[in-house]
């Protein structure tokens, strides 16, 4: 029993560390071959882990090889086209000038409900509206619509508008974060002023984000 | 660039642990099959005192290896092997020759088949 809590342990912290060096995706957005490897990883793993005959060392090479080929394949592709078209495929053109193909849904083999589906998900619930959608490689469908149904932007209506750049968690929880003020843009002195402004310090805040232009959004801790 | 590394740091370890594992294998299998020969060959002879003693030898020889060996193949095939070759001391002891050369040679075919399943030929 206790042979399995260490296998357990140990091939957890190596499946951690062979998901951590393969990267960050999520699983919906894996390509054909991550998904395949991550399918193959959690079944390699699991077989010593429930089989206590088998060495745990069958286990690990087969898992660390799989990270092998697909951090290699992955570096291979970005250097040859053709090796990414082959493993990963290309985005598939399923609306094209707002007409459907027909002719490439048969192909991908997805339904009308898979396509709306598709573009319910992407937040376009009338077809007529779209101009192109695109089957993308992880299975996803990516839509543009027509130009008439897209909203008006700052750009459009000449409307100049300063960049406020990404939002920073400054207080978490009553914690001043200290890497808030890595960036330069937003300093303490700043934040224990608007503070101040607001009767509050900083173990009375629950949630304070900024952003460049010295915005502050405040949460005050209950 | 650094996920090259990674894998290419993966790539070592597991180089590292397979030829550590097919040298083991091999080396072990290679010295336990030379004790069971000259047992048997004793045996054939009629030297049931020295046979008795190669195959005790064989046996301590499997234990010790067995510490090694369950790191690289299955822990079924090493029982296996064990229960055969535990089998032999007494066998010949007891003067069964034709029964301690099945044995034997019961053993001797689990261990090379054990050893080629380790190294990466055709029928792998």
């Amino acid at each position: 029993m206790l042979s399995t809590v260490i296998r357990t342990a140990f091939l957890y912290f190596i499946v951690i560390l062979c998901m951590r060096v393969m990267g960050k995706r999520q699983v919906g957005e894996l390509q054909p071959s991550e998904l395949v490897v991550t399918i193959l990883i959690s079944e390699l793993a699991s077989i010593p882990i429930q089989d206590l005959s088998r060495p745990v060392s069958n286990g690990v090479i087969a898992i660390l090889m799989l990270v092998i080929l697909e951090i290699v394949l992955s570096a291979a592709s970005l250097k040859i086209p053709c090796l990414r078209r082959v493993f990963v495929g290309k985005p598939a053109i399923i609306i094209s000038n707002g007409k459907i193909d027909q002719k490439m849904m048969r192909k991908l083999r997805i339904t009308i409900d898979d396509l709306l589906e598709g573009l319910r998900q992407d937040g376009y619930f009338e077809i007529e509206n779209i101009s192109f959608a695109i089957m993308e490689t992880n299975g996803k469908i990516s839509a543009m619509p027509l130009v008439k149904d897209t909203p008006a932007t700052k750009s459009d209506m000449d409307i100049a508008a300063p960049e406020k750049g990404v939002p920073i968690t400054i207080i978490s929880d009553g914690k001043l974060q200290n890497d808030a003020f890595s960036s330069g843009e937003i300093n303490e002195k700043q934040v224990m002023k608007y503070l101040k402004s607001k009767n509050l310090d900083v173990s009375q805040v629950f949630l304070m984000t900024g952003n460049k232009l010295k915005e502050f959004y405040v949460v005050k801790r209950e | 660039m650094k996920r090259l590394w990674a894998a290419a740091a993966f790539a070592v370890i597991v180089a590292i642990i397979c030829s550590i594992g097919i040298y083991c294998v091999n080396s072990y299998s290679k010295g336990l099959i030379s004790r069971l020969d000259m047992a048997s060959d004793a045996a054939k002879s009629g030297d049931l005192t020295k046979a008795t003693a190669l195959s005790q030898q064989a046996e301590d020889y499997w234990i010790s290896a067995e510490k090694v060996l369950g790191l690289f193949v299955s822990h079924n095939e090493i029982s296996q092997i064990g229960v055969s070759i535990s089998k032999l001391p007494s066998l010949i002891e007891n003067g069964d020759k034709a029964l301690f050369l099945a044995e034997l040679s019961s053993a001797k075919i689990q261990i090379i088949h054990t050893t080629k399943m380790e190294i990466p030929i055709d029928i792998n």
